[in-house]
Parts: structure tokens; sequence; C-alpha cells
């Protein structure tokens, strides 16, 4: 791989030799000054949060020896060190350094350790073992500001991550194994967290375009998987809705803010609904998976629910069907969205009722329930395969071809049909993948 | 000024917070009654604030009829002859006097309840001294339970860990040099 040096050598010779124009040369060397400027202020930025999260876990380790010789007074009095140090350095970013992205990044993060460190230092000197949810509840209360004053990222990382401790289940052990498991009753908490960091988050689009920069990708990427991989314990029922909602909505949202990111790292919202997509569908077409889905809140026992069970099913649903009429809105004003996102809350609702059908045992619709979810999976993949190859987009080409041959590999294995059928049939699968290989050998290799 | 006066109230906002803990805790340990409590101890490790003796009471106590795991009351702190104090009751209501703290209730057996208490159990120490006192605290605790003991206060259902005590001197004072 060629450095920028070497490039612009090579440039410059074949400015020299007439290969290249003198306003073309100039042309491709400012392209790759701006994005080394770029990078180079992404590394600057990396460096400084690195170098903030080693000094705070130095004064972190200053404060775990105990200075128990100082007199109590004199220890109360270095409990406030660490937070007028952070206010400190937060101040000099604020009104010294405020356009650099570096500085404001650093201090935040520094700050809001130093607050950490403080209340820590304050509870060992009193000997307060205290309440860690309620340290955490008072920390991450005290960091939102810091998102909205110099509009810092970098600590939504640990931000997140400290508030995603409120929907950690209790496994109690004893002596021959677990002996219980329950559900985080604090959960609301986190979705106090997740709701003020959002705002933020919507600050840093870039609403003018549909392209977005370093901060928003980052951004992107970690609310949307700390949302994901919480949702199943911070929603209390209509689990389906809910996952049907975050595939539409995070499909819309990436289409309206990302469409212009090239690659699918630059795509986050994009990229984790057609994961979830297809990572939905797939589990759906397992029998033994299937009655625990749409089973799981049987509408039959609404009665016995709770208030909570209530309104997380119902806003689950009430969301999902909002974010399908704006999809089928958009894509009838002519809008590009893919499909098969659009009509999944369809489907979801129609296998509902095959669900339903079934329990009331005058007919089994089971198989078609799975044959629907299947055709709807190779749809998909064909559909990627096509769009990959109409549009040269080789990852999304992958992405059909990972769709397929996921589903004919669960199949191989559940099918219960004789050997020999089965074996038939999934050597003309095979064939099938040769001949999607052979038509696409020409526009490859050319 | 705007952001100024911002970042004044956000930086007064964060020093507030260790000063109203400091505030608090001082109060309580100034004007709350004090009790001591029999205990014994070992050395784990806290990674945000260093070595410290884990220290474990009797948190057995009769608890008043209703109470299910996971709920929380006040527990009335009673004085014997010897005058150590134990946990005596576990009650919904708030007591009308002051010798009681809040807790949590874990497990619910037998009339009895096994509670939680924020503040008394973990003593924070020295690195250099933790083995020491822990292996001090045992081998003390192993021959007379009566030697080791924390005293606690106790202020409006606040508590506070005091000291720690081996044979009616301060643990720490046994490491001075």
């Amino acid at each position: 791989m060629m450095n920028n040096v070497s490039l612009t050598n090579l440039l410059n010779s074949l400015e020299k030799k007439g290969v290249l124009p003198n306003v073309a040369n100039k042309e491709i060397q400012k392209f790759l000054d701006t994005s080394t400027n770029a990078i180079g202020k992404l590394f600057l930025v990396i460096t400084a949060l690195i170098g903030a999260t080693f000094i705070s876990a130095g004064v972190f380790s200053i404060i775990s020896h105990n200075w128990d010789d100082f007199p109590k007074h004199v220890r109360g009095a270095l409990s406030f060190i660490p937070v007028i140090a952070g206010i400190f350095v937060y101040y000099l970013a604020l009104f010294k350094h405020r356009h650099s992205t570096s500085w404001v990044e650093a201090s935040s993060l520094f700050l809001m350790l130093m607050v950490g460190a403080s209340i820590a230092l304050v509870s060992q000197t009193y000997q307060m073992d205290g309440d860690f949810d309620r340290f955490i509840i008072v920390w991450l209360s005290l960091t939102i500001p810091l998102f909205y004053i110099a509009r810092a990222s970098g600590i939504a990382f640990f931000y997140l991550l400290l508030a995603a401790k409120f929907l950690i289940p209790h496994f109690g052990f004893s002596l021959f194994g677990p002996s219980d498991f329950s559900l985080n009753d604090k959960y609301l908490y986190f979705w106090f967290f997740l709701l003020a960091v959002l705002p933020h988050f919507y600050i840093t689009l870039n609403k003018s375009a549909d392209r977005q920069g370093f901060r928003s990708i980052f951004l992107g990427w970690l609310i949307g998987v700390v949302f994901l991989i919480g949702m199943p314990f911070a929603v209390k029922s209509g689990y389906l809705w809910w996952t049907t909602a975050i595939v539409v909505g995070y499909y819309l949202l990436g289409k309206k803010y990302y469409n212009g990111n090239i690659s699918s790292l630059g795509r986050p919202f994009q990229t984790i609904s057609l994961f979830v997509l297809f990572y939905t569908l797939t589990y759906l077409t397992l029998d033994e998976i299937y009655p625990l889905v749409f089973g799981s809140n049987d509408i039959r026992e609404m009665g016995t629910w709770t208030n909570e069970q209530l309104f997380f099913y119902f806003s689950g649903f009430l969301l999902m069907v909002g974010l399908t009429i704006l999809a089928v809105r958009q894509r009838l004003k002519g809008k590009e969205l893919n499909r098969y996102i659009v009509v999944m809350p369809f489907l979801i609702v129609l296998l509902f009722g095959i669900h339903y059908l079934n329990i009331l045992d005058y007919v089994d619709l089971m198989w078609l329930g799975f044959l629907l979810t299947n055709f709807y999976v190779l749809g998909f993949g064909i559909n990627g395969l096509i769009k990959g190859n109409r549009y040269k987009n080789v990852l999304y080409m992958f992405y059909g071809l990972f769709i397929l041959s996921n589903l004919m590999w669960v199949r191989y294995f559940d099918m219960d049909i004789a050997f020999w059928l089965k074996g038939l049939f999934f050597i003309g699968v095979g064939f099938i993948f040769l001949l999607i290989h052979k038509s696409s050998q020409d526009s490859f290799e050319k | 000024m705007n952001k100024k006066l911002i970042f004044i109230s956000f930086a007064l906002l964060l020093v507030l917070v260790p000063f109203y803990i400091i505030f608090n805790s001082e109060s309580i340990l100034e004007n709350g009654h004090q009790h001591k409590l029999r205990l014994e101890g070992y050395d784990p490790f806290d990674p945000f604030r260093g070595k410290y003796i884990r220290l474990n009471y009797d948190f057995d106590s009769p608890c008043e009829k209703g109470f299910k795991d996971g709920d929380e009351g006040f527990v009335v702190l009673e004085k014997d002859a010897t005058g150590f104090s134990h946990f005596s009751m576990v009650t919904k209501q708030q007591p009308k006097h002051s010798d009681y703290i809040k807790c949590k209730v874990n497990y619910v057996f037998d009339d009895k309840c096994v509670i939680a208490i924020e503040n008394i159990g973990k003593y924070f120490i020295n690195e250099n001294k933790a083995v020491d006192a822990e292996k001090l605290l045992t081998n003390i605790a192993e021959n007379d339970v009566d030697k080791t003991y924390a005293t606690i206060r106790v202020l409006d259902g606040e508590c506070r860990l005091e000291e720690v005590y081996v044979k009616d001197k301060p643990l720490k004072t046994f490491f001075e040099k």
C-alpha cells in the first residue's frame, strides 16, 4: 500500500511526464490532504481520550491506596481535588481551546471520571459501602450536562455502558449452582439515561444531508447497538412489536441521515436493521422457537397483565404501526426503500394471526407460517444478490449470499423428509449456488 | 457570559455533591446514637475505592408479619446488658424513637427476616494494612467474639460506620509505627 508522500511524488512525476494535467494533480492532492486531515483529527481525539482514561485510572489507583493516616478533615478536603482538577481542565477546554475537538472530548471524559473519583473518595473516607446503583444514578445525572455544554460525544460510551447496568438481571447462587433469577426492577433508569442522550445525538446529525461524519456514525453505532442488546431487558412485553419497530425505525433513520455514506460501517442503523431482520426471521423458521416467540405474550391472558406489560405491549404495537405507515407513505411517494423491510410488519401480523388460529385447534396452519417465512427470507436473500449485482455492491451481495446459505443450512438440519429426497433437494440447492457463481463470473472477471 | 454562567452553575453542582455527602456523614457521626455490634471480617478489594474489610453482622432479626423478599422496612436496634446492640425487630412503620435504620429484607423465613443495611458493611483501609488487619481480626474473633466489634452511629434511619475495635482499641492503632 502506498503512503501519501509516495503517492504525491508519483503524481508529481506523472505531471512532469505529461501524463497527468496540472489541474487534476492539484485536485487529487487536495482530496488526499482533506482525507488525511480528517483521519488525523480522529487520531488526535482518540489519543486524547485514551490519555484521559489512563490519567483517570491512575487517579483511581492513588485513591485506592487509602491514605487513612491523614485526619478525616484533611481527607474530606482532599476529596474535592479530583473534581476541581476535572472542572479546571474542562474550563480550559471550554474557554481556551473551544475549537479543539480533542480538548473538548478528553476534558469531558476526564471530568466525568473525576466526579466519580471524588464521590468514591468521600465514600471511602466515611466508610460508606453504599448503594452502587445510587452512586451510578448520581454520577450519570451529573454527566448529562457534559453532552450539551460543550457537546462532547466520546463520554457516551462510558455513559451508556454504566446506564446498561440497570438492565443486568439478578443471578443468585447457592452451594449447588444458580438458585434464583430476576429481572432488574430499576430498568426505567436505563430508559431515562438513554432518552437524555438522544437530543445530543440529534444535534450532532447533519440534517441538511444524508451523509454523516465520524461523530454521528460513532453515536449511531453506540446507541443502535446498546438499545438493540438492551431491548429484551428494557421492554416488558410485546417483544416482537418492538423488534419489528427497531427494524423499520432504524432503517428509516439510516435511510434519511446515513444513506450517502459509502460503506456499511458508515451506515450503522441500516446495517443493524438488516442484521436484525435476517436474524429474527431465521429464528421464526424454527418450529421450536415459533410458538415461544408468538406465545410469549398471550393476548387471551391480557386481563392478568401488569400495567407495565400493557404499556409496553401497546406502545410497541403503536410504534410499529406508526413507523410502518411512515415507511409505506415514503415508498408510495417513490422513495427507494427495501420492500422486504416495509412488508415485514405485515408478515409479523399475519404470523400472529396464524399462531392464534392454530391455538383454536380448528385448523393447523403452522405449515403456512413456516412456508411464508421461508419464502420471505429466500426472497430477501435473492433480492440482496440482485441489488448488490445491479449497484456493483459486493458487500450487499455477500449479505444476500449469507442469508441464502444460512437459511439452507438451517433447513438441512431440521427438514423432516426422507433422506433421499432431502439429498436430491440439497444437490439442487448446491447447483443453484454454482449457477449464481457462473452468472456473476462475467462481471467480476472482466 | 451566558456560557460562563452555565459553566459556573455546573461546576458548583459538581462540587456540591461530595460536599453534601460529607455534610450528611458528619451530621450522623456527630449527632447519631452510638451502637456496638459484634462482627467478623475478611479482605476483598474494591476497584474504585481500594482495599476493605467486609464486616459481617448477625443480620437475622424477628420481623412483623407480611414481609416479602425484597421489601423495605426499618430495623430497630436494642442494647443488651453487655453493652452490645442487636437488631431486635424489623417493622413496616417508621419507629417513633431514633434507634432504627432503613433496611431491605433479603429473605423471610419462620417469622424472621434476613436484612441488608447500607454503609456499615465495608471498612476501607490502607492497602498495606489490609491483610494484617484481617489476620488480626480473625485470630481475635476466633478466641473471643466480644473482643472485636464495630461502632456505628444512627440518626433518623441512616447510619455510618464509626470505627472497628479490637480489644477496645481502634483497629488502625495496631498498625501505627
